[in-house]
């Protein structure tokens, strides 16, 4: 099996990030992909992203032709705006600063194809603060594409128009889910909005908005350069594309790849990854993403795709896999999660704010030995409980945390019976 | 109309109207489903999913956990609250709320009345699961109305949609995040908002109480309260006074949907406890002698038979109050005719009586529609003109506001900018007696800048409202008003007119039939014509135009609730009970006849004026008069339905008078002035009689003094904050503050009501 | 305050958005820098004239997100990635290191104003962790030794000339 490079065409790194400069990018092929675009009607570009079936790279993997297919289109004359989400703040993720630190005219190319798929003619990059350095080689980059007619007015012979600001956030884990995203660009507290009204319908300043991940941009230039079908070959099993997987955690060459979508994890695990790091063997992956459900060793031959990944239980998500040792304490690695999604809770719904850092506080006693025996079935009824929030960020931290008191239950009982144990006098 | 569908609740079908708010329907027709962050003048927010319920969008589909709050009605919808799995979790959304919340019950404020304490009960939740420490906050200064005690926050979000989505405040935010969330101000200090008090009741919990209430302990359960509508202004809001013992301990409002709905502004919530003062009057005085009422009655009585036979039926005048009940007012010209006398002056002046009695007669016409606050809400354009809405008729102010949320513009001609102004589209600032030339000119189409923004407006507007204020006296603009309305209404395209006035029945006595200038009475008095006065509920010692009668006429009966300068030098002095404790109809700014009633309390007076003017004229023999005294007889005025406005019961929405005649031809314009003009500037605290005597109220009114432009404060080389003396140019002096925001060529002396520090006279029976 | 120039340059970057209110973060960001990497209070009213909104609603912004300081931080602030990755990688022993080092907890500014440290979530550098910011600075796989040397260098520099 050989992977042909798309994405990654001009980054490798694991030689060390720097931006591939305008003049590199065009020489490998950069904007032809805008150029073909915008031969097209806005409603042929769009169809061509139906037709090539890519689905969100984000995590949630819906279609992006669908998505747009929302879009009021020929009728409508307000405002349009299209948003790229480079909040990428899920932990074990680190796909989106290769793109952005190593390819920016990849993804301002991918954004122009959408902005004119979609007639929309201001855009903004939503990049989180962390990434300042990332921001600032968007904005030199954007410069560049405005002296070259890739942004501004007048563009590649039409009379469309495209303007594109960089905004830094100013750091919070749920401006990643795009009502929330929206409501910090503009100005506000970072809290999700509810749906529906859609972002598609009513979003940015409340018109018409579309938000997608840095990744499925950065796909649109090669998939407007080589067609639909072209795209649909390049992933395994009937998916279309490549993607950037990743991992972390305890393997021996953490990093980034792109591969076929629909490579079997174990691939990814033992070829790429080189295996455990410390000699112990795998005890756990949690496979997108911090908040996407544990998996075990007898699920690493499924392979890494939307579908497959979900019919074994958990979610690809932005395929960042996160490795677990048998080294690993659970009970400490799941308070590690929790904490995680404590702190950035954005405070707007009753079992988000209150329910998550309950059961931080609970799994934290447990694992400094202070469980108590009822402590398992308040975190059973939790793990239900967080499941009816306002916004998808609770329903996430829930994946990880149903997974770990389920699948490594023992672990959790172990410390609340050795401390009764030890209460009795029994050692 | 909304198409009607039917939708299945707990296994009993229901009709509602498609895309309806499942939560509401299910409040309306009783079945508590518990929630927090809903609130029907907010609307739905999702935040604290409480109101969970297992809906299928059919009976043959499979239903999920949903908030009702966030569904909206559709055709063969299941909704089942009591699902098993639903109840679970409201009970668990309970117990998270409960993990951080202190268990002071025992000694909140807010105990007895506490949604918290309520869904509590009903979710069932009874055992603390939790072992971990709660958080704390520290509190703010909110001022001297709301008490903040954030540790019992729930983090529902209520405070700041009402408070700065809903009242349009600006110091009251949402601050932090996760499980850290705070709501309060930037810094301590006193809340802004006029409207703030409400806070107290959107929130569900105790972290915003009510500070005068929680000053003296007491339990809302141990209240006693009578319905009643509030006298802090023309609005007539519908109010819940709480007495304990002696004392008034709060106000809240009652929900009336017609008029305030949930909420009232803060001069009525805080204004009522003139009724607690040390001044308030329970016995009665006659030259100087302490007695009982009956007794006091007597004497009156008999003093008055003894003028009218000695001097003639024209000798007694009686001087009706803008504050007191149709009743009282009538039972006043009852006593008058008793005694052969038909004179009687409501008014401060006949500016202000011209003026009043003209919106009056223009609005119980009905020949233009007036907006309730509901539909000023709906407006789709509102001009104001003439006053300040927030400091004249707050209630008014808050309506506005949600037409501005909803786009509505908003424009505003007066003399001096209000709160109201910096969320107006455009506001023109001129100098007083000039409002009614430009309404004319608006009225006229063309013009240029505002004249014709204004215009251009009101001519695309599907709903448009026009508010005019008749507090300064100026008659002419009332009737350019009214030809502005009457040019902008059509059939198909109503334009709401609404005048608003002093105080909470100047409306009604602007009705009377029989009511003379204050003018005329003086100077009547004055000259010994008029011998006796009788003055009901009203500080006519304070009015300039009667001040000097008042002091020279031989015999002053002073009957009112509070000890003033005119029952201070009064000849006999009757007590009366105050107004929350007293009965009777008054009407507000729509001309809405509403009926409101009181309770006895102890070491107060017993009798409303309303019964001690009765008794007067029963002591007169003139029982045929009292027996035959017909509401109609003595103002101009029907229900709509044409029924008697006598028969209207409190807490009733009450019902819009009809007047039989049109309105006055309204005066022409005087000649614009051209030099200075002064202008009585109100506050929202401090202004209004009553209310100004509340301590609360009186710490938050500003200084009395006067205002300049800065143009004409230059032009007389006077700076801000000296004490200016303008004593030969207008006869006022005081503390100067230059207002960039007051028309040129505007003298503003702001009205600021002293409290009476005449204690009460030591007399030895 | 801050000087008229800037306030008119902060002012007509909120009239280039749709909407003034987009630029309140940046105009945020802008006054934090100036003010030496915190927000007073009268720096949140001052965005808040700025932009347009209410003092709330600015107060509310300035207290929701990770990045903005309202109190006074150190010359360089050490955020240390404590999410998963890192934590499987023993971000806990960087954490203790600098904490021993700097005489300070975590969330703490050292009495010399130099150093402040707060723990920040994930950097999406987990294929190097364990990983920390200083600054604008990513430090990859970071070692007590060579935290050592990195300290060594930021404080053998001179203070940044103060704005």
């Amino acid at each position: 099996m050989t992977t042909q490079k798309v994405l990654f065409k001009n980054i490798d790194t694991f030689k060390g990030v720097t931006p591939c400069s305008y003049e590199q990018y065009v020489k490998g092929g950069g904007y032809e992909g805008a150029k073909a675009a915008f031969k097209k009607t806005p409603h042929e570009v769009q169809q061509v992203i139906k037709d090539s079936n890519l689905r969100g790279r984000g995590g949630a993997g819906f279609p992006t032709g669908l998505k747009w297919s929302f879009v009021p289109m020929d009728n409508f004359k307000g405002q349009k705006y299209l948003i790229c989400n480079c909040d990428e703040m899920e932990p074990g993720t680190f796909k989106d600063r290769a793109l952005v630190y190593g390819d920016p005219h990849q993804l301002i190319e991918g954004m122009l194809i959408a902005a004119y798929a979609l007639q929309m003619t201001k855009g903004f990059i939503f990049i989180r603060y962390e990434y300042k350095k990332g921001a600032r080689i968007l904005e030199e980059a954007c410069a560049e594409a405005k002296k070259h007619g890739f942004l501004g007015k007048k563009l590649l012979g039409t009379d469309f128009e495209f303007e594109l600001d960089v905004h830094l956030s100013a750091g919070r884990y749920i401006c990643g889910e795009e009502t929330a995203l929206i409501n910090s660009l503009e100005g506000k507290r970072a809290n999700p909005r509810s749906k529906p009204p859609f972002p598609q319908i009513k979003g940015f300043l409340g018109q018409p908005t579309i938000v997608n991940n840095v990744e499925t941009f950065c796909n649109m230039p090669h998939i407007l350069a080589h067609g639909a079908d072209w795209f649909k070959g390049l992933g395994l099993n009937g998916n279309a594309g490549t993607k950037i997987m990743g991992a972390s955690g305890r393997v021996k060459n953490p990093g980034l790849w792109e591969l076929p979508l629909g490579v079997p994890m174990r691939d990814i695990l033992e070829k790429h990854a080189q295996g455990p790091s410390r000699g112990k063997a795998f005890k756990a992956v949690i496979p997108g993403g911090l908040s996407t459900p544990m998996m075990t060793p007898e699920q690493f031959d499924t392979p890494m795709d939307f579908d497959s990944i979900a019919k074994a239980g958990s979610r690809l998500g932005t395929a960042g896999l996160i490795v677990f040792d048998e080294g690993d304490c659970m009970v400490d690695s799941t308070a590690n999660i929790m904490k995680f999604y404590a702190r950035e809770s954005c405070g707007f719904c009753t079992p988000c704010r209150e329910g998550i850092p309950w059961i931080l506080d609970i799994v934290r006693a447990i694992g400094a030995g202070n469980g108590e025996k009822d402590d398992m079935s308040i975190l059973d009824d939790m793990s239900k409980h967080i499941m009816h929030t306002f916004c998808a960020f609770a329903p996430g931290a829930q994946g990880p945390f149903l997974s770990a008191i389920t699948t490594f239950r023992s672990e959790f009982e172990a410390f609340i019976k050795s401390r009764e144990a030890a209460a009795a006098g029994v050692n | 109309m909304a198409e009607k569908i039917k939708v299945t609740i707990d296994g009993t079908e229901h009709e509602v109207e498609a895309g309806e708010n499942i939560l509401q329907v299910c409040l309306d027709k009783g079945m508590l489903i518990p929630h927090f962050c809903y609130h029907e003048a907010m609307g739905p927010l999702g935040a604290c999913r409480l109101c969970a319920a297992n809906i299928a969008p059919a009976a043959d589909k499979p239903g999920r956990l949903e908030m009702t709050c966030m569904t909206r009605a559709s055709a063969g919808m299941v909704i089942n609250v009591n699902d098993e799995y639903a109840t679970k979790f409201r009970k668990s959304v309970i117990e998270d709320l409960m993990l951080n919340h202190p268990h002071d019950c025992p000694v909140c404020d807010e105990g007895g009345e506490c949604m918290l304490q309520d869904m509590t009960v009903i979710t069932e939740h009874q055992h603390r699961r939790t072992r971990f420490p709660k958080r704390t906050w520290k509190n703010q200064y909110l001022g001297p109305l709301v008490h903040h005690e954030m540790n019992r926050c729930i983090t529902c979000y209520r405070c700041v949609r009402y408070y700065g989505d809903y009242a349009l405040g600006s110091d009251l935010g949402a601050y932090g995040s996760r499980n850290r969330v705070y709501f309060g101000r930037l810094n301590d200090g006193v809340l802004e908002s006029e409207f703030s008090g409400n806070l107290i009741d959107v929130c569900p919990t105790g972290v915003f109480t009510n500070k005068r209430f929680r000053e003296v302990y007491t339990r809302p359960w141990d209240l006693q309260t009578a319905r009643s509508v509030c006298v802090s202004c023309s609005v007539g809001c519908n109010v819940l006074p709480g007495f304990r013992h002696t004392d008034l301990r709060r106000i809240k409002p009652a929900e009336n949907d017609a008029v305030n709905k949930y909420f009232m502004c803060d001069r009525g919530r805080y204004g009522g406890e003139f009724v607690n003062l040390p001044s308030r009057l329970s016995d009665a005085r006659v030259s100087g002698t302490s007695m009982m009422t009956e007794d006091g009655i007597d004497a009156v009585a008999a003093q008055l038979k003894d003028i009218a036979t000695k001097h003639g039926a024209g000798a007694i005048a009686g001087l009706g109050s803008q504050r007191a009940s149709l009743e009282a007012n009538a039972a006043l010209t009852a006593v008058l005719k008793a005694l052969g006398s038909d004179r009687v002056a409501c008014f401060g002046s006949q500016a202000d009586r011209e003026a009043a009695r003209l919106a009056a007669s223009i609005t119980a016409s009905r020949e233009l529609p007036t907006p309730s606050l509901p539909g000023l809400e709906k407006a789709d354009f509102v001009l104001s003109v003439g006053g300040d809405l927030t400091a004249e008729a707050p209630m008014l102010d808050l309506a506005i506001r949600q037409a501005v949320r909803q786009k509505a513009p908003l424009f505003i001609v007066s003399p001096r900018a209000g709160s109201l102004d910096k969320f107006a589209t455009a506001s023109l600032r001129t100098a007083p007696g000039t409002e009614a030339g430009i309404v004319k000119e608006i009225a006229a189409g063309g013009g240029k800048d505002f004249v014709a923004q204004v215009a251009t407006a009101l001519k695309s507007a599907k709903s448009p409202v026009i508010l005019c204020s008749t507090l300064h006296g100026d008659a002419a603009l009332v009737g350019a008003v009214y030809q502005l309305a009457k040019s902008a209404n059509t059939a198909d395209r109503p334009c709401g007119l609404a005048y608003y006035y002093k105080s909470a029945n100047t409306a009604g006595v602007a009705l009377a039939r029989k009511d003379e200038s204050p003018e005329a009475i003086a100077a009547d008095a004055k000259s010994g014509k008029i011998k006796a006065l009788v003055v009901l509920e009203r500080n006519a010692a304070a009015e300039p135009a009667l001040a000097e009668a008042i002091a020279q006429c031989e015999y002053v009966v002073a009957i009112d609730c509070y000890e003033n300068a005119t029952t201070n030098d009064a000849s006999a002095v009757l007590p009366c009970v105050a107004h929350y404790q007293s009965f009777g109809t008054i009407l507000n700014f729509e001309g809405r006849a509403q009926h409101f009633s009181g309770l006895n309390i102890p070491g107060s007076a017993t009798m409303a004026s309303s019964e001690v003017l009765l008794n007067i004229a029963e002591r007169l023999g003139a029982s045929e008069i009292i027996q035959g005294l017909d509401f109609h007889d003595v103002y101009d005025i029907t229900t709509e339905s044409g029924k008697a406005v006598d028969g209207i019961r409190t807490g009733d929405s009450g019902a819009l008078v009809k007047s039989d005649s049109k309105p006055t031809a309204p005066p022409s314009a005087k000649p614009a002035s051209t030099g200075m003009v002064a202008w009585h500037i109100h506050h929202t605290f401090g202004s209004e009689e009553l209310s100004a005597m509340s301590p609360p109220i009186a710490e938050l009114a500003p200084a009395a003094g006067l205002e300049l432009n800065p143009e004409d404060a230059k032009s007389r080389n006077l700076s801000d904050g000296q004490n200016a003396d303008l004593t030969k140019e207008f006869g006022v002096s005081g503390l100067l503050t230059v207002n960039a925001g007051l028309a040129k060529g505007t003298l503003g002396i702001r009205v600021i009501q002293t409290a009476v520090s005449a204690p009460r006279k030591e007399v030895t029976a | 305050m801050v000087p008229e120039h800037i306030r008119k340059e902060l002012s007509d970057h909120c009239a280039h958005y749709d909407s003034r209110r987009v630029g309140l973060i940046w105009v945020l960001q802008q006054l934090q820098e100036y003010y030496g990497g915190w927000l007073n209070d009268d720096a949140v009213r001052e965005a808040a004239d700025i932009v347009g909104v209410t003092e709330a609603d600015a107060e509310g912004v300035a207290t929701f997100y990770n990045w903005f300081f309202r109190e006074p931080v150190g010359e360089n602030v050490i955020v240390v990635c404590d999410s998963i990755s890192c934590h499987l990688c023993g971000c806990d022993k960087i954490t203790a290191h600098l904490e021993k080092r700097l005489g300070i907890k975590m969330g703490e500014t050292t009495a010399d104003k130099k150093y402040t440290l707060l723990p920040v979530v994930c950097l999406g550098n987990c294929d190097k962790s364990p990983c920390l910011m200083i600054g604008d600075e990513l430090y990859d796989n970071v070692t007590p030794e060579s935290l050592d040397k990195t300290l060594d260098e930021i404080s053998s520099k001179p203070k940044a000339a103060a704005k």
